[in-house]
């Protein structure tokens, strides 16, 4: 039981004394008024603590009487000086506080004028009883007094702080009623059941006193467990924020949860994103312009910052706590410039797609423009054709060669505009009607369009080499052909003769070159872009031109395939290539269609495999 | 052989001469009734509006482009009335986009011809027209 006693009593001294060295490295650091009374309240208590065992244990002897009376005044003052460190905090009532320094002067007089102080186990003079009881007294009133506002002042704090209050509120209690206890023991050296529980009491007290002020790691983080969850739930909330708006919404209360504030405010980019309970008489419109006002502390976010106002209790207590602000508003920073980046991305997609429907709209517009204008081109030129075929019929006879070649012109010029009108038609149809892609076998229809071609121009010979089936829209496909063999006829003269071949890209990889060449007079270079455009147009050797509008309508084709369309550099004639690229070509194409069930069906011979 | 009537509705005044001389220049017995627009069609059909004479015709050539109620809902107002829906309706069109002669059909139209750039063409096109729906082929009658 000895053991214990001196185990525990080890105990106690130690922690006042940590608490007294802690104190005193608090106020050394941060000078302000808390950590002054802190100082002083505990390096007195620490060093009554630290003076007695050295005299008793170290040395073997009591100290002398005058050392006595002065660690017997620094005891007395221990219940004032806690209390002026509340006071620090918040306003204790002056009465109060005035009654607790009379009480502490008196007992300080009568330790100094006390005759002597009994040995343990001689009976107690009349003064002594009185200075005793007095003592206990003060101590009693005090203490608990104390003790309940800590208590009260923990209402409404983060978990961690609320318990450090609480903390120190049991502690001063239960110093308190150890004092009272340890007064009501009798001197006696053996030490019973009852000193012993005093003894306990007494490091109790001074262990909560230990936990109150600095908490153990450990202890901290299982106190500070649902501010750590709220912490764990803002940084989920915030990675699925999609808007600085939501980041302000679900931070600010998360803030207030994890840290003792009054006050929260996020501002980024001259906006205030949320804010909660943020003083009236606070200038939120200065600090939204970028102007720091008084009494906040701030977190600097990107472009902005993380304000707090903190109470009295923050800077003591909620120390740790701004730490974790710290990752908070870290998360925050990171939340908002991927709500930034989403944003720019929403901005651009918007602006895309209202773009693309512009476009759209600009094409429908268009498309539906040209159809009107050669439909309404029409009537006009069928009339004017109809009139002049029903002159000649009706005045063929009575009109001279001049005057039926003049009519013959105006049926010619007819016809040339309604062959203009309908390439035009074809021309904004081309990649936005009939554009379905089949298999088509270039080969056969080249010889079907040649043959169309021969019924016309006799002369005209083609001939065509292996060529690959295509994945193409076989009307789309037909013109490409098409425009290509009439503008070969048309420029190479009565006789020309036409080559259709293919050759594998040496630009695409899985590409086809088909190359349609000719032995005409060929194109110049300073034409072989140009005669690409709408319009353009060569001079024919028969004097006659096409609409120009037919190559406008092979690069627009082979363009909606991907492909590409130009002249080459061949000499002795005209060469068109048309580069188709993989997805073009029937083989490519329908083996992509067909790679799913083949794979499938592979899988499942593997499975019969023995 | 008894005497062909035909509703011509066009709004283009040349069209419309050619029209008349190429069915004419069959040289048949053919009467040819004119509306021109879509308005002036349905009112002949209805007998009203200043046609209360008219008698119903054998056969409808029709223009779809047209102000006021254009072909298509000519076709569609016709083909959906159970009175008039045995009168064969022929488009002739200087349109020969997909979306107009499918839409033709679609609505019920029973044939459709390209307007031709030629009076012979003409002439040829809507005598094979006049034949088939007079001759070969005949809607059936509506309900006594």
């Amino acid at each position: 039981m000895e053991a214990l006693d001196r185990a525990l009593q080890w105990l106690e001294n130690a922690s006042f004394l940590f608490v007294g060295l802690w104190a005193f490295a608090r106020w050394r650091r941060v000078r302000t008024e808390q950590s002054r009374w802190l100082a002083a309240t505990f390096v007195s208590l620490g060093g009554v603590v630290t003076v007695s065992v050295l005299f008793t244990d170290v040395l073997g002897v009591d100290p002398p009487q005058a050392l006595t009376r002065l660690l017997l005044i620094a005891l007395a003052a221990f219940p004032y000086l806690l209390l002026r460190f509340l006071g620090s905090f918040e306003a204790v009532p002056v009465l109060f506080q005035r009654i607790i320094a009379l009480a502490t002067a008196v007992l300080s007089v009568m330790i100094l004028l006390l005759p002597s102080f009994p040995e343990p186990g001689d009976p107690r003079p009349t003064s002594f009883i009185v200075f005793l009881v007095t003592f206990v007294a003060v101590w009693v009133a005090t203490l608990p007094a104390v003790g309940f506002r800590f208590w009260r002042a923990g209402v409404g704090q983060p978990t961690l702080v609320r318990r450090r209050l609480r903390t120190l509120a049991a502690a001063a209690t239960v110093l308190s009623f150890t004092l009272l206890l340890s007064s009501l023991r009798s001197g006696s050296e053996v030490i019973g059941p009852f000193a012993l529980v005093v003894r306990a009491l007494g490091t109790v007290s001074s262990v909560l006193f230990v936990l109150g002020f600095a908490p153990p790691a450990v202890v901290k983080a299982s106190w500070r467990h649902n501010e750590e969850r709220s912490l764990h739930e803002a940084s989920v909330g915030l990675m699925r924020t999609t808007s600085a708006e939501e980041v302000g919404a679900l931070l600010v209360p998360h803030v207030r949860s994890v840290v003792a504030a009054e006050g929260v405010a996020l501002i980024q980019g001259g906006r205030l994103l949320g804010a909660h309970g943020v003083p009236a008489s606070a200038d939120l419109d200065a600090l939204v312009a970028g102007r720091p006002i008084d009494g906040t502390t701030s977190y600097p976010i990107s472009d902005g910052a993380l304000y707090l106002w903190p109470n009295s209790y923050t800077p003591f207590f909620g120390q740790d706590e701004l730490e974790l602000l710290g990752r908070l508003a870290l998360l925050a920073d990171l939340a908002l410039a991927r709500a930034a980046l989403l944003g720019t991305e929403r901005a651009t997609r918007a602006e895309l797609a209202a773009t693309n429907e512009e476009l759209e709209a600009a094409n429908a517009e268009l498309e539906s423009f040209v159809y009107s204008a050669s439909h309404d081109l029409k009537s006009p030129l069928i009339a004017i054709q109809s009139y002049v075929e029903l002159l000649r019929d009706e005045l063929g006879e009575l009109l001279d060669d001049e005057r039926r070649w003049y009519l013959e012109r105006m049926g010619t010029n007819a016809a040339y505009m309604e062959s203009l009108v309908g390439d035009l038609l074809e021309l904004s149809r081309v990649g936005r009607v009939d554009v379905d892609p089949e298999v088509v076998d270039v080969a056969a229809l080249t010889a079907e369009v040649r043959d169309e071609l021969r019924e016309r121009q006799p002369g005209l010979q083609v001939e065509v080499g292996p060529l690959p089936a295509v994945w193409m829209n076989p009307l789309r496909c037909r013109q490409l052909v098409r425009n290509l063999l009439e503008n070969a006829a048309a420029y190479g003269g009565p006789d020309v003769r036409v080559w259709v071949e293919a050759r594998p890209s040496s630009r695409i990889d899985g590409g086809v070159e088909l190359l349609v060449r000719d032995d005409g007079p060929g194109i110049a270079p300073e034409y072989r872009e140009k005669v690409f455009g709408v319009f353009e147009r060569l001079a024919q050797p028969d004097g006659k031109s096409g609409t120009g509008i037919g190559l406008a309508i092979c690069r627009k084709v082979v363009a909606a395939t991907g492909g590409e369309i130009w002249i080459t550099d061949h000499e002795g004639g005209a060469e068109f290539a048309i580069l188709l690229p993989p997805s073009a070509l029937a083989a490519t194409a329908s083996s992509a269609r067909t790679s799913i069930p083949s794979r499938s069906t592979e899988a499942a011979e593997a499975e019969v495999a023995p | 052989m008894t005497t062909t009537r035909i509703l011509l509705v066009d709004d283009n005044e040349d069209h419309r001469f050619f029209i008349r001389r190429a069915l004419e220049a069959e040289g048949d017995d053919i009467v040819i009734d004119v509306a021109v627009d879509g308005a002036e069609a349905l009112d002949s059909l209805y007998q009203r509006g200043g046609f209360e004479d008219r008698p119903r015709p054998h056969l409808m050539l029709l223009d779809l482009r047209m102000p006021r109620v254009d072909g298509l809902a000519v076709i569609e107002q016709v083909k959906g009335d159970p009175d008039l829906r045995s009168i064969p309706i022929t488009v002739l069109s200087s349109s020969a986009r997909p979306e107009d002669v499918n839409g033709s059909f679609r609505n019920g139209g029973n044939s459709y011809v390209v307007k031709p750039a030629s009076l012979g063409a003409m002439r040829d096109e809507l005598q094979a027209v006049r034949q088939y729906w007079t001759e070969v082929s005949m809607l059936p009658d509506p309900p006594a």
